[in-house]
């Protein structure tokens, strides 16, 4: 499948959302807070959550190397 | 204060012994059950080795100290815990395979299985030996603090009390012993350590929003780049962030626990389950921040046990479950690298570099030799930390893994890369990182002459490491086609 093929692609783009140039255009402000945490540590926040529900859809769906032995086949 | 913390401290030092002896019972004794536990860990147990093996005393005792010194900067280990295990996610369950069917069980047996090349075996393990040492004498230092503070005790003599623990259920328990006191070291850290992030701002503050709101109006700069003078620049910040991103994965303990995993799967589940520990780095900056608004506090790594050990916090057992926390994060990083670095000695170096012919058995008592030889060289680094810097050592333990990134990766997923082009390109990037170490160290003028922007040592290895084995699998015939089939690339 060709969007698993890129998939690694969307963590080389949330790792350039955490660090210069976009961070300091997107995510290096004091404003605004959420749950009273402020943006800069919550928009780390949000980005690790991202990534997170990116490799449970990736886990659950059996997309990535989902051989246990190179002599099976997926079921 | 001290009325707890003593009779905390031992009890959970005899718990870990207790579990870690346990654990090792039920192996057969050989070196693959000493190295890999017999590759029959499930998530549960995945799960608390890769969190609590990552997350040291150094994460526990240095998050909130890097807050008060260097304010949101300190975000940068939140921000290369994001994607720094997804490549476990890709390439975990190929190398967990690739290592049960051909009886691997260190990251160098298998990079040097893949470019058939006992060279590269026999280096990556001594260069990880050498990242190993300092790294280990940082956690000997944190459960020395500890100790200090729990019991008065000199910090070399409770260090070596801690680390003896570990060393015996290390040495009886192997891998076994590692991921079961793994479990118990990290519900320790998590509990700990997330109550104390809520519950010390709530005591103090009212809440984390009300002690945002006093950062807000009072250290505003803690908490945006550049922070606090002399302030850390977008470009240092990313720098921090993309070398550690890069060279995570490729620390050696790290990479080693695909082969514990008792399927390919579950190395994938324990990529997808480790942000719910890196999270744990949040209530740790809230500590920091909370710190930062009390006056008088230090700005160095004492920080948090000055935070604890104020009385309006909440008296003995709040510290008494803050030394536990410590002990635990210093002890759940510390077996990683005892079981680890003799591994790698006996596996690597012993008998794929010089080609001693040792059984089963015999690695399996010399890796248990292994364990008692690291131990006692972590205490000599400690005792020569006062004269050497452990800081300036560490810049060079954290150059030496990324230089693993191109033959590892390449290596797995790049059918023309070969054994010239590895040997020469981790030949470079650590002959330049170690050159480069010792002139910063040595000969500052000439280190100031090779690399004038003072850019990160690591990175400037790994460019030329990276370029030299890219060009060389290039220009030089690829492997055979049966040989690199053992490797899971197939007929073009």
């Amino acid at each position: 499948m060709r969007w698993v093929r890129l998939s690694p692609l969307y963590f080389v783009a949330s790792t350039a959302m955490l660090v210069w140039p976009l961070y300091p255009l997107l995510g290096d402000h004091i404003e605004p807070r959420v749950l009273g945490v402020p943006w800069s540590l919550a928009y780390v926040v949000l980005v690790i959550l991202a990534n997170t529900a990116v490799l449970v859809g990736l886990y659950l769906s059996r997309a990535v190397d989902d051989v246990e032995a190179e002599d099976e086949r997926r079921g | 204060m001290g009325a707890v913390a003593p009779y905390a401290v031992f009890a959970y030092l005899a718990a870990s012994l207790a579990v870690g002896l346990w654990a090792g019972r039920r192996g057969s004794g050989g070196a693959d059950d000493f190295v890999t536990g017999e590759r029959s860990f499930g998530p549960v147990l995945m799960y608390f080795v890769m969190g609590a093996m990552i997350f040291s005393a150094y994460a526990l005792l240095g998050t909130p100290q890097r807050v008060i010194s260097k304010g949101s900067d300190a975000f940068y280990m939140l921000a290369y815990g994001a994607a720094a295990f997804v490549p476990v996610f890709y390439f975990g369950a190929r190398v967990r395979r690739m290592g049960a069917r051909l009886g691997l069980v260190t990251q160098a047996e298998l990079i040097g299985a893949r470019y058939d090349s006992r060279r590269i075996t026999a280096v990556m393990g001594a260069a990880s030996l050498l990242a190993f040492v300092p790294y280990l004498a940082i956690q000997f230092k944190g459960a020395g603090i500890v100790m200090h503070l729990a019991l008065g005790w000199s910090p070399l003599v409770g260090a070596a009390v801690v680390y003896a623990v570990v060393a015996i259920y290390v040495m009886f328990g192997g891998m076994r012993g590692v991921g079961w006191t793994n479990v118990l070291q990290g519900v320790a850290m998590l509990g700990v350590v997330w109550w104390l992030g809520l519950a010390i701002p709530g005591q103090l503050f009212g809440g984390v929003a009300p002690m945002f709101d006093r950062v807000i109006a009072e250290h505003p700069e803690y908490l945006t780049l550049p922070g606090p003078p002399p302030g850390t620049s977008s470009f240092q910040y990313t720098a921090e962030i993309v070398m550690s991103t890069l060279g995570f994965a490729m620390w050696p303990q790290v990479f080693m626990k695909c082969f514990t995993a008792r399927s390919a799967r579950a190395v994938q589940y324990s990529a997808v389950t480790y942000p719910s520990f890196l999270v744990f780095l949040v209530p740790l900056l809230f500590l920091g921040y909370a710190a930062l608004l009390l006056p008088g506090a230090p700005r160095d790594e004492g920080v948090l046990l000055w935070l604890v050990s104020r009385p309006e916090i909440g008296g003995p057992w709040v510290f008494a479950a803050f030394c536990t926390a410590v002990l635990a994060a210093s002890m759940s990083t510390g077996d990683s690298l005892l079981h680890g670095g003799s591994s790698i000695f006996v596996r690597d170096v012993l008998v794929s570099g010089l080609g001693l012919p040792l059984s089963e058995q015999a690695q399996a008592r010399l890796m248990r030799i292994g364990v008692v030889v690291l131990f006692a060289l972590g205490l000599v680094m400690l005792i020569v930390a006062s004269k050497v810097s452990i800081v300036d050592l560490l810049l060079l333990a954290y150059a030496v893994p990324v230089q693993f990134l191109p033959p590892v990766m390449l290596g797995l997923y790049w059918r023309r890369a070969n054994r010239v082009a590895a040997e020469a390109g981790l030949f470079v990037g650590l002959g330049v990182a170690f050159a480069l170490f010792l002139a910063k160290i040595l000969a500052p003028g000439l280190y100031a002459w090779c690399n004038p922007l003072d850019l990160q040592i690591g990175a400037v290895a790994l460019v030329l490491n990276a370029i030299t084995m890219f060009v060389l699998s290039l220009t030089t015939p690829p492997m055979a086609q049966s040989h690199l089939q053992r490797f899971e690339f197939r007929s073009p």
